[in-house]
């Protein structure tokens, strides 16, 4: 093709930068075709050219065009100049002026506060990925099905916000255009003429991310789809689910184990987010009956005198610590012998309750977020040891509850009660409530 | 000639030449320009106008190896037309009577 021609194409596509993509390219298509023809039909090209306008003024008519078509087709655009119009009959002067700066000030004010959704959006949507991403590594290797839900759920929960922050973009932009086309009137009404070329639906730009637009919200819900799909493959999320609302979870095996106490000094338990009952057993032995969730191990060492439970996360479940805050409804119950002494018993669960059915052992219960409930037996029961009770709470309340009517009466933070028997038993939450009964 | 009626009649020379069969750009246009003073690059925002109110249509033809766009009338534009030429015979009425009234005064 002629340089010329093609210098002429060159400059005409570059005016119309800005414009709809699909505009532009129709524009194009029909200014190439025409000098396909026009050559084809035995035309000069210097000749041809001379006849015709330069391509910017060219371009500033497609684009005059254009902006006047999308003012006429946009319905939200159309109603909103027609409201003003009929608001520009009701009030005249300076109260008009009035009326359209707190329009274009609510309006602007809105739209900004729109952009502004759309940018926490994105930043949201940026950090979790990555986020979840590096949670899933943490996840070992043999077990890649949590990996897999990890990062399904990461990109599940980013796309949502990818999406919304769209959305918000998508709301807010025909407010930005309604706002300069106040802006505009207002000007205009002030005595200031203003070309047509730049009235309203000057924003031109505005129509030209609609189609890629399209394509991009498109593409992102059928990566959110897939995401979800795999999460809820993987089974991760009915499990999260399930904890954060502290029901009990599937795939449970009972673990039972007994072990001689006779010279044990010291007994420790602790559990991330398993619930400890602590009850009176069988003799001599003290007896472990755990409900072990798939993602957590436990541990029982014996050490001289001493028995150490531990419970720890074996790395399957991610988000671990956020999700330990939770009981997990599953439950380890400790049964000692009756009248068994040893020197120290310690509870302790970061989000599992702690539930003493016997007040006989001199125990020190500490729990994080989850509560501890303790039966003391009643006044009225002959011969019963009544224990010395130290509960103390930062966030939560201490209860007493009695045990007829059922009814809490609060004690603020902090409850202690002396005891002849010599028993101390000390309960002690972070966050917890605290329930005496 | 006032450009505004040069608009309108431009409307209206397009939709008469599409009334008579379909065509393309290049020769739509140098039908145009034989009778109508307009510069020769002005016609594409028309088309492009006239296309997006729905009283025109386009489609692809391959012509020597590549597309050729070829307008077609619809018949919302037969129906503009027919407006337009209801409103020209009244303009034909008041020219008469001025450029009469010019020759006989």
């Amino acid at each position: 093709m002629d340089e010329r021609i093609k210098g002429f194409l060159d400059t005409l596509a570059m005016n119309l930068d800005g414009l709809a993509e699909d505009e532009k390219k129709e524009a194009l298509d029909y200014y190439r075709e025409y000098f396909s023809d026009a050559l084809e039909e035995g035309a000069d090209a210097g000749e041809l050219l001379s006849r015709l306008d330069p391509p910017e003024k060219i371009a500033a008519a497609i684009r005059a065009e254009t902006s006047i078509r999308l003012a006429q087709t946009d319905p939200g655009l159309k109603s909103y100049s027609k409201l003003v119009k009929s608001a520009r009959r009701w009030f005249t002067g300076p109260l008009s002026a009035v009326v359209f700066s707190l329009l274009i000030f609510t309006t602007y004010s809105i739209a900004i506060l729109l952009f502004l959704g759309t940018v926490v959006s994105a930043a949201a949507a940026c950090v979790i990925l990555p986020a979840s991403i590096s949670e899933a590594m943490k996840i070992p290797a043999s077990y890649p099905g949590g990996i897999a839900g990890m990062i399904g759920i990461g990109i599940t929960v980013s796309g949502i916000f990818v999406l919304a922050a769209c959305g918000f973009y998508i709301l807010s932009r025909p407010l930005f255009r309604a706002s300069a086309v106040l802006v505009y009137k207002l000007v205009r009404k002030g005595g200031k003429p203003v070309r047509d070329t730049a009235g309203p639906g000057q924003d031109v730009s505005g129509a030209k991310t609609a189609k890629p637009a399209g394509r991009f919200v498109k593409a992102i819900l059928a990566i959110t789809a897939a995401g979800l799909v795999v999460a809820l493959a993987s089974g991760l999320p009915v499990k999260l689910f399930l904890i954060f609302n502290s029901m009990k979870p599937a795939d449970i095996t009972v673990i039972k184990q007994e072990h001689d106490i006779s010279k044990a000094s010291e007994i420790r338990i602790y559990t991330a987010h398993t619930n400890i009952r602590l009850r009176e057993g069988g003799p001599e032995k003290i007896s472990f009956e755990y409900e072990k969730a798939d993602w957590l191990d436990f541990d029982i060492k014996k050490d001289g005198g001493s028995i150490v439970f531990t419970e720890s996360s074996n790395g399957r479940l991610p988000l671990f610590s956020l999700v330990s805050l939770h009981e997990n409804r599953a439950e380890l119950v400790v049964s000692l012998p009756s009248g068994c002494d040893p020197d120290k018993i310690s509870l302790e669960s970061r989000g599992g309750t702690i539930n003493i059915e016997s007040s006989e052992f001199p125990v020190d219960a500490k729990t994080y977020t989850g509560s501890i409930n303790l039966a003391v037996p009643a006044d009225t029961v002959p011969g019963s040891i009544r224990p010395a009770i130290q509960a103390r709470t930062a966030k939560g309340t201490v209860f007493i509850r009695d045990k007829a009517t059922g009814a809490r009466t609060s004690h603020g933070t902090e409850y202690e009660s002396p005891s002849p028997g010599g028993i101390t038993i000390r309960l002690e939450s972070e966050r917890g409530d605290i329930i005496l009964d | 000639m006032d450009a505004q009626m040069k608009k309108g009649l431009l409307d209206a020379c397009v939709l008469h030449i599409l009334a008579s069969g379909d065509t393309y750009g290049y020769k739509l246009t140098r039908e145009i320009t034989g009778m109508m003073d307009v510069s020769e690059s002005s016609l594409y925002p028309v088309l492009r106008r006239l296309e997006t109110q729905g009283f025109l249509e386009t489609y692809s033809t391959e012509h020597q190896g590549r597309l050729r766009r070829y307008y077609r009338i619809t018949a919302s534009g037969l129906g503009r037309l027919n407006e337009y030429r209801k409103e020209l015979a009244e303009l034909r009425r008041i020219i008469d009577f001025v450029t009469g009234g010019d020759a006989n005064g």
